[in-house]
């Protein structure tokens, strides 16, 4: 068991920068996510602590010991690749036990340790089958095991579920991650799948552009977006983010964009005034902040339903203002009314929830 | 780093064996020929200098020219035909069934047999008295048939050619068969569904993926006749005279019944300098196919 | 109604068409090992006899006679550069496959023109140069020179393979604690091994018909089939014996054939047979 530290970790494909001068600690025995969308430099930040991609530079330590110059089968690390990667010649004994052949083993040793992993992953039945005579879900719990056997100290997770069917990804998801909390292994997922990072991750970052975004829990990234892109991409649906200019009329303040004018609640207008804000800002608010209403009321804005898209318990409801359109997200218990497209409507704002963002840095601005 | 140190013996240990060996046998061997290709030097007796003596010696020698017009007429004669017959047997075989198979296995097989033994059989079915094939002839014409095959010159090289063709078109035949696999059923779906004349059928369906399969064909063809000598050599020795003579068997003429080695050598890189042209066109072909 | 009849009339010119062809492909072999089973007086039968009662006299004969010397040199000297071949030649297609060096397409493209390059380019200053060494008519010669082809075709057929391997199965095993090229020899070997192992008939087929360069190489110790069948023209028109001998010489090769006709069109379109 050990943490994994990376200092100014660059990685490049040619001329391209996959990864820039990344600095990060994963907690030891935690389990963090890295997420972000495809290209954005978590995938090579995983293989290059697996030594399969070598960085351009910077370094990479797992526990005390540097591990740069090491060989994959040195460092003491365990992939679940995308696609298992099991091997097609071995039946389900030997992919579990290949592992443990380099480590002098005897073979009781090796007899025991696949017999006890596969208990645990409920294998015992498929150990003489080959891998194109299993299920997807059977081939990813081989995978695992594979991972596991040797007790790694750390598991790296590449996408492991996103081959699997809806039904048994919500499984593993569940597994997976009370599987790690058992065996109190650091590991390190990368996904682009906001839902898996969310359920299972202790932390995580998201990465955009080759560099970390943020780093939090999952309520931090989700509460307190740092930037424009986190905010942008945590959330589903996503944030609606509206860029104007912040102008004052009669003591009010307002939020103009070309299609529309939004007046901003007085207590963040004050805030704002405050913290001597002006000019040209972006306005972010989740669905699920906005208030909507079926009349008019003092501050709202007017809008048209134009596409109500029931869910389980919740409707999700696009609205937009001349041509400006964004998002809403409410329970069916909460919003009081039956929404019908073409229907006129009203919207505030939860004037606790709405973030403000630098349009030129796109870091989020601090309200006093 | 101790990481580059790793990757690099890695690869030393890789690409070294190979390289050497390839460098050894090939590119060193091919440096000294030219260089032997500058000297009169007929082997066992010492070298004269005389530059580009010998390469002047083998442009101006008229049996060079009427090895390498025979050599093209062969492959005029013979590729054309191999492709064609090659396509329609592709589509032929363009058929699934246990039968179908056993019938392109054997098909294949003559590609793969050694050209001097399928010399020798060629020859005995063409010999003049005894040969199955001017009996069938005779079965054909009504008379009997005493076609005396290898003393005439037009006959000499329409045998050989009917003997390549023999071998060949089977390997034209493959490529094709992999291109009409390689037409997306869905693809051929639409087609089938139109009423579109046979020939429209072809040009806009088959010919798209038959182009690049073909191509290559004739361009290995091509260069593989640059090679032919086995079938010759035992069909007609190079016969009636030395009318059928290829560019190969002349150059192993000059080397090794004569050995005028340096004239040889010079020679040799002639027929080098071709082959590599016809495969730089290839090789072109090639990877311009794989990058697409 | 119509349209089945059309159909199933479709079907019989095709099936028609396929045993035509086959028959016309078929017949000279069928023709020479008909010869091979014949007596003296039946080879010279007018007309051709097309049914006979076989004798293997001719085979006695040939099995008898210096013509299986000329085979064992054949199929030794075919199987060393083999073995050589594959052993050099499949480490390098696995370095172009996985560990691409500077200018690697390049090499790859000048190991290919090899291949293709007509041997009696490159025969003639290694005659000269082996004639030096004393190595005429020697096995190793031959073997040297068609380890040339059999190198560069390995390399070209066995990268195809290596490039189906799934790079992640080959990263797994890293994980799994194994070096890199105990990943070569443990996963990814046995992983390409059918490959393998039609890379290899290739090999020998194309060495143990080669007959050009062997011309040239041997005189009387190391002389291969091929050389040794094109003695058998000085026989004249023994063709009873020639055929046995041809026949007993292909059988083999037919029957490797067999064995790669599913590799068929990756071997061949590296540039024919010779």
């Amino acid at each position: 068991m050990a943490e994994v530290k990376l200092k100014n970790l660059t990685v490049k494909y040619g001329e391209v920068v996959a990864v820039n001068n990344v600095s990060l600690t994963f907690e030891d025995k935690k389990f963090t996510v890295m997420l972000g969308p495809s290209g954005c430099g978590k995938t090579s930040t995983l293989r290059s602590i697996a030594g399969l991609t070598r960085p351009a530079s910077g370094e990479i330590y797992i526990g005390e010991r540097l591990v740069n110059d090491l060989y994959p089968s040195e460092r003491n690390v365990a992939m679940v690749f995308q696609s298992y990667a099991l091997y097609p010649h071995m039946n389900v004994f030997d992919n579990l036990a290949f592992c443990l052949k380099p480590l002098k083993l005897t073979r009781s040793e090796i007899k025991e340790k696949v017999n006890q992993i596969s208990q645990t992953l409920h294998l015992e039945e498929f150990l003489n089958r080959y891998p194109a005579e299993l299920s997807s879900g059977q081939q990813q719990r081989v995978a695992i095991g594979r991972a596991l056997i040797r007790r790694p100290a750390v598991l790296l997770l590449d996408e492991p579920l996103s081959q699997l069917d809806a039904v048994l990804r919500e499984e593993m998801k569940v597994y997976i991650k009370k599987l790690q909390e058992e065996l109190a292994i650091t590991t390190i997922h990368v996904t682009h799948d906001q839902t898996e990072a969310q359920a299972m991750g202790d932390r995580i970052v998201v990465m955009d552009l080759g560099v970390i975004q943020q780093i939090g829990t999952p309520q931090e990234v989700y509460n307190n977006p740092v930037n424009l892109f986190v905010a942008g991409f945590i959330g589903n649906p996503s944030m609606n983010l509206i860029s104007g200019e912040l102008s004052r009329e009669e003591g009010k303040f307002f939020l103009v964009s070309k299609e529309v004018k939004i007046p901003i609640p007085p207590k963040l207008g004050k805030k704002l005034e405050k913290g001597n804000i002006t000019g040209e800002i972006v306005l972010g608010i989740r669905p699920e902040h906005i208030f909507l209403f079926p009349e008019a009321i003092q501050d709202s804005v007017e809008a048209e339903i134009i596409e109500v898209l029931p869910q389980n318990n919740e409707f999700i409801i696009d609205l937009s203002c001349d041509s400006f359109s964004f998002k809403v997200r409410k329970d069916k218990e909460v919003l009081g009314f039956h929404p019908q497209v073409g229907q006129k409507s009203w919207f505030t704002l939860n004037e606790e929830k709405t973030y403000f963002f630098d349009k030129e840095t796109t870091r989020r601005i601090e309200l006093p | 780093m101790k990481a580059d140190r790793r990757e690099r013996g890695i690869r030393l240990i890789l690409y070294l064996p190979t390289l050497i060996f390839l460098i050894l046998m090939s590119i060193f061997p091919l440096i000294f020929s030219i260089y032997i290709s500058f000297f009169n030097y007929t082997l066992g007796q010492h070298m004269d200098f005389i530059g580009f003596g010998n390469y002047g010696s083998v442009l101006t020698d008229s049996s060079f020219w009427s090895a390498l017009r025979i050599t093209l007429e062969i492959a005029v004669l013979a590729i054309p035909i191999e492709v064609f017959i090659g396509i329609l047997i592709a589509f032929l075989f363009n058929t699934r069934g246990k039968g179908v198979e056993v019938c392109r296995m054997i098909i294949l097989i003559p590609m793969m047999l050694p050209p001097l033994v399928i010399g020798f059989f060629w020859k005995y079915m063409f010999d003049a008295t005894f040969g199955i094939i001017n009996y069938f002839l005779g079965l054909l014409s009504g008379n009997p048939q005493i076609i005396s095959w290898f003393t005439d010159v037009r006959l000499a090289l329409i045998a050989i050619v009917l003997v390549d063709i023999w071998e060949w078109t089977p390997f034209v035949a493959l490529l094709a068969m992999a291109g009409l696999q390689a037409i997306p059923p869905n693809v051929r779906e639409t087609v089938r569904l139109e009423k579109a004349s046979w020939w429209l059928r072809f040009r806009t369906l088959y010919l798209p993926y038959l182009r690049f399969p073909l191509l290559v064909a004739i361009l290995i063809r091509s260069i593989d006749t640059l090679k032919i000598f086995d079938v010759v050599y035992i069909l007609t020795g190079g016969g009636p005279g030395e009318e059928t003579v290829t560019l190969t068997m002349f150059a192993y003429r000059v080397g090794f019944n004569y050995f005028y080695t340096g004239k040889a050598a010079a020679l040799s890189w002639i027929i080098a300098l071709i082959s590599v042209g016809l495969i730089t066109i290839l090789i072109r072909v090639l990877s311009r196919k794989s990058t697409a | 109604m119509k349209v089945t009849t059309k159909r199933s009339l479709i079907f019989g010119i095709r099936m028609a068409g396929i045993i035509l062809v086959t028959v016309v492909f078929a017949f000279p072999l069928y023709w020479l090992f008909a010869t091979s089973l014949k007596t003296r007086v039946q080879v010279f039968a007018l007309p051709p006899k097309l049914v006979f009662s076989p004798t293997f006299a001719n085979y006695l004969q040939v099995i008898n006679s210096w013509f299986m010397g000329n085979l064992f040199n054949s199929f030794l000297i075919a199987a060393l550069s083999t073995i050589f071949s594959i052993a050099i030649g499949s480490l390098a297609a696995y370095g172009f496959s996985r560990y691409p060096i500077k200018g690697s397409d390049n090499i790859l493209f000048w190991i290919l023109s090899l291949r293709m390059l007509p041997p009696i380019a490159i025969v003639l200053p290694l005659y000269v140069l082996f004639r030096a060494l004393h190595l005429l008519d020697t096995h190793l010669a031959l073997i040297l020179i068609y380890s040339i082809f059999n190198i560069s075709f390995t390399v070209w057929l066995m990268k195809g393979f290596f490039d189906e391997v799934p790079k992640d199965v080959e990263e797994s095993a890293m994980l799994d604690g194994y070096r890199p090229l105990q990943v070569f020899y443990k996963v990814v070997l046995p992983l390409v091994r059918p490959g393998l192992v039609a890379t290899a008939i290739f090999c020998l087929i194309q060495t143990l018909i080669e007959f050009l360069v062997a011309l040239i190489l041997t005189n009387r110790v190391a002389v291969t089939a091929t050389v040794g069948m094109a003695k058998f023209q000085v026989l004249g028109v023994e063709w009873g014996q020639i055929t046995a001998a041809a026949a007993i010489f292909i059988l083999p090769i037919i029957i490797f054939t067999i064995f790669v006709r599913n590799q068929l069109i990756r071997g061949m379109a590296l540039g024919g047979v010779r």
